[in-house]
């Protein structure tokens, strides 16, 4: 019995081998490594790849990564709470509605980045309207900048908040909301003393889903913060192509890891029975 | 709750849908529409 559950088990083991701890082996190991001439890694061993991320350029770049992601969060916890609760009111229109959260994830991340672009840039749409409206003169600096990478975070992982906020609110029982009606609570009282409190694990799951790609996006604060906006994120990737410094990419990649697992397990510590 | 309360509360819970499905496919909707004609604005 046994030896039949070890062969059931063993592609798992595997798959779980090669593409996780393997590779993770090899980026703990690039991480104190040297530097090569032509980039790649040679020896000796160091963790001076780990003493200069305590530099505080690096580590400037990191709180802002941690700042525009916890953002990130927040906004997409505003903006998609009301959106789960309308679904999970929404009767037999639910599956529709929830179909259209979805469908516009359909297409290319890139493409969506790029339609951003588009309306944000300088001779962009929505600059042109205000300009033809004579509302402004000279154009808003909307693309390139912190605001223009938020709007962007917030528009690619909107829906990972709505999902796990929808199937909190889906679960609870409207007799609770009636039963406070009853005994004389206004709607913003069952609101925030019963709706929200038992909405509390779809808020957390939703967070840890938003928040996690935020801290290491690269792509959104490339294309919409035109490189003024460094994450931790192009940090590593520029380590990994122009800078060819991989030993270092390797540990700033770990040290990023390292910070949102603290984070998760001070999470599930803490609040693990309503996450799990 | 009473039931212009929750009336009210329900027809705004519908505009905000409205508000966040329209953020949601507006940037899409532009870039097809504008993608069928040539235009002077570019990316």
């Amino acid at each position: 019995m046994n030896r039949l559950r070890a062969a059931f088990l063993a592609p798992a083991w595997v798959m779980m081998l090669g593409l996780m701890i393997a590779p993770l082996g090899i980026v703990c190991a690039y991480s104190i490594l040297t530097r090569g001439a032509y980039g790649g890694v040679t020896l000796p061993w160091t963790l001076e790849n780990y003493h200069r991320l305590l530099d505080s350029l690096y580590l400037v770049v990191l709180v802002r990564s941690f700042w525009i992601a916890g953002l990130t969060t927040v906004l997409c916890v505003i903006l998609g709470f009301p959106l789960a609760l309308f679904i999970s009111r929404s009767g037999r229109r639910k599956n529709l509605y929830l179909s259209l959260v979805i469908l516009p994830f359909w297409t290319s991340f890139l493409i969506r980045t790029y339609a951003w672009m588009f309306l944000l840039r300088d001779t962009g749409l929505i600059n042109t309207i205000l300009e033809r409206l004579h509302i402004i003169h000279d154009p808003l600096p909307l693309l390139y900048n912190d605001g223009a990478v938020i709007v962007g975070l917030v528009y690619a992982y909107l829906p990972f908040m709505v999902l796990p906020l929808y199937a909190t609110l889906e679960r609870l029982d409207p007799l609770l909301l009636e039963a406070a009606a009853d005994l004389g609570a206004k709607p913003w009282e069952a609101m925030l003393r019963i709706t929200i409190p038992l909405s509390t694990p779809g808020f957390l799951a939703g967070s840890v889903l938003v928040f996690i790609p935020c801290v290491g996006a690269y792509l959104t604060p490339d294309l919409l913060g035109g490189g003024k906006t460094v994450l931790i994120g192009n940090l590593i990737q520029n380590q990994f192509t122009t800078a060819r410094d991989w030993p270092f990419g390797s540990a700033a990649s770990l040290v990023l890891m390292a910070l949102v697992m603290v984070l998760l397990i001070f999470l599930i510590r803490r609040r693990g029975d309503e996450l799990l | 709750m009473s039931g212009t309360g929750r009336d009210g509360f329900r027809r705004w819970l519908s505009f905000y849908a409205a508000g966040a499905f329209a953020l949601l496919y507006l940037p899409l909707l532009i870039l097809s529409a504008f993608s069928f004609k040539s235009s002077k604005f570019t990316v």
